[in-house]
């Protein structure tokens, strides 16, 4: 989740006053809410109002669902009204941008000296480097920065600890290195590479990158009471709307709302768990490997830095997808929404979903569009499930905490021969692919999510993940039961 | 002893602005603090707007942040010996 920093409360309150506007018809009156929100007492972290507001005006132009990386300096309320008419989103946009102006251009340098060097004799951190990018200048080590390859060595030899190695926090959270300090030092999103994972948005302490939202067009299709709008929402819903909140009054709450529908797609996750189940079996024949297909960004790592594994995806559609396709059977005109805590998801659903979903929503832009619509879910009278409602099992829900899939597929007469393994964290999937690719580690199924934690961890989430794996384990030991 | 009771609303609202910062120092409380206080949830104190709303003892905490919400809890403690 993101951390509760004033921040994440300061993006919860432009998605809920836009999402406000937009319900009223009134986003016309868009222009003023910089100032509103900052005589609201927005103002206490940035140096003057005026940088306050021109970083809310980006904040702003997010939530409608703009981008920022352009110089332009339109109004928001004509933005609005263009977004209105566009009514689709536009997907082609970069989904994740910094916010330069609220960039702090943290320092670059790696390594850096402190007041704490003493000159000493040792000088172990001369001695250890191994580009002699050290020298001491006015009874300090002074680091050569040509020279300097950022290993940490001289950090780790100095015995009063005066050698720091920091780095910005965008960058270290980026494990696929997609960041880096650009023009006036400001972080810059090499788009090649991002695999929209969303770490970053989390990572930055100042807030400064952030992420386009689909909320406008999700309010324009439950305000239009001629088409039928379904919510697909995903397994990690567990807890994501505080301890008051199960799923019955999720459900309730959604249709108040607006949506016709509520469809927790860990009924897809079922129908996935059992068919990349009969996949494995058939690779291991085969002697091939297998990997889940439900996380995109662990898939948009593979495409972009293991092309040679891209055959162990599995060929099964992602839980969201199958979901999209059993409601649409039945609902064949329906529009549909996929609320998750992911952001990757929006690029699936782009990409891979062929025009099944209309638009991708995270939790937290959903409980702003809630409250926005004074919808308080934990007063909600729970809905009640109605004969031969189908109902996901505890497999299908377990999808959504890092080692879910894994059990799924690996089924609970899990062959003494597989050789599974899971691993969350962009990172750790990156060491672990670069290990198969070379060789090194075989599997016959590999686990990859993204997020620590699994989907659980995910940007959009609410609760953090030890609340939301709690919820989780209450929701399917009920099911275990056999209570609904 | 008279115990301290702490109700941290978790309704939508208070939720969206950040209730779980308070949950989270709630349930971390030191022991000294635990034995002295137990804590629950009520669905909305009416002050949506103002949130996150926490009610400790009889006193309506708004605009609660972990650190303020800790402070009262000892302001009370300490107004109740
Ligand atoms: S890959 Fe993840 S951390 Fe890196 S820029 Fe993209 S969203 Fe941010
Ligand atoms: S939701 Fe907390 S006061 Fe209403």
């Amino acid at each position: 989740m993101n951390s509760l920093s004033e921040i994440t409360v300061i993006k919860r309150k432009v998605l809920k006053e836009v999402a406000t506007l937009a319900w009223a018809d009134r986003l016309g009156e868009i222009d003023a809410l910089p100032k509103q929100l900052t005589k609201e007492g927005i103002t206490n972290y940035r140096c003057c109002e005026y940088r306050e507001r021109a970083i809310l005006v980006d904040r702003i132009k997010l939530a409608l669902g703009a981008t920022i990386d352009g110089e332009d300096e339109e109004r928001l309320s004509s933005i609005a009204e263009e977004k209105i008419a566009q009514q689709e989103t536009d997907n082609e946009q970069p989904l994740i941008s910094v916010l330069a102006k609220a960039c702090d251009r943290c320092p670059i340098d790696k390594m850096v000296v402190t007041n704490a060097c003493r000159n000493c004799v040792a000088h172990n951190c001369r001695n250890v480097c191994p580009r002699d990018a050290i020298t001491i200048v006015n009874q300090r080590a002074y680091i050569n920065r040509e020279r300097c390859v950022e290993c940490g060595l001289c950090a780790k030899a100095c015995r009063f600890s005066a050698i720091l190695m920091i780095e910005r926090p965008c960058t270290r959270a980026c494990a696929v290195g997609a960041l880096q300090p650009g023009a006036n030092k400001i972080t810059e999103i090499d788009h090649e590479k991002c695999v929209e994972c969303g770490a970053c948005i989390e990572a930055c302490p100042f807030g400064a990158i952030s992420e386009r939202s689909e909320l406008l067009s999700v309010i324009a299709l439950l305000k239009d009471k001629d088409v039928s709008t379904q919510a697909l929402v995903a397994p990690a819903v567990a807890g994501q709307f505080g301890p008051m909140v199960d799923w019955p009054r999720v459900v309730s709450g959604l249709k108040k709302l607006g949506f016709s529908g509520v469809v927790p797609v860990a009924l897809g996750a079922d129908v996935v768990g059992k068919a990349e189940g009969e996949e494995l079996a058939e690779r291991k024949q085969e002697g091939k490997i297998l990997f889940n297909s439900c996380c995109p960004s662990f898939k948009n790592l593979i495409r972009q830095k293991f092309p040679s594994l891209a055959h162990a995806v599995s060929g099964t559609k992602s839980p969201m997808l199958v979901t999209a396709e059993l409601v649409r059977e039945a609902a064949p005109t329906a529009k549909l929404v996929f609320i998750g805590p992911c952001l990757a998801k929006k690029g699936e659903a782009k990409h891979e979903g062929n025009g099944l979903i209309d638009a991708v929503l995270t939790f937290e832009e959903l409980t702003a569009m809630l409250v926005s619509a004074n919808i308080n879910l934990a007063e909600c009278e729970p809905a009640v499930s109605s004969e031969g409602e189908p109902m996901p099992s505890a497999r299908g829900l377990n999808f959504a905490k890092a080692g879910g899939v894994l059990a799924a597929v690996t089924g609970t007469d899990r062959d003494e021969e597989t050789k599974a393994i899971a691993v969350a964290g962009l990172g750790n999937c990156q060491d672990l692919l670069a290990k198969i690719a070379r060789g090194t580690e075989t599997y016959d199924f590999v686990e990859g999510m993204g997020c620590e934690g699994g989907c659980i961890g995910g940007p959009g989430t609410l609760v953090n993940t030890k609340a939301a794996v709690r919820a989780l384990q209450k929701t399917t030991e009920k099911k275990k039961k056999g209570v609904a | 002893m008279a115990i301290l009771m702490v109700s941290v609303c978790a309704g939508t609202s208070c939720h969206l602005l950040g209730n779980q910062a308070i949950v989270d120092v709630l349930e971390n409380m030191p022991p000294s603090l635990q034995k002295q206080v137990k804590f629950g949830y009520t669905s909305c104190l009416g002050d949506c707007g103002e949130g996150p709303c926490v009610t400790i003892g009889d006193k309506v905490l708004k605009h609660a942040s972990p650190e303020r919400v800790l402070d009262m809890i000892k302001e009370e403690l300490a107004a109740k010996k």
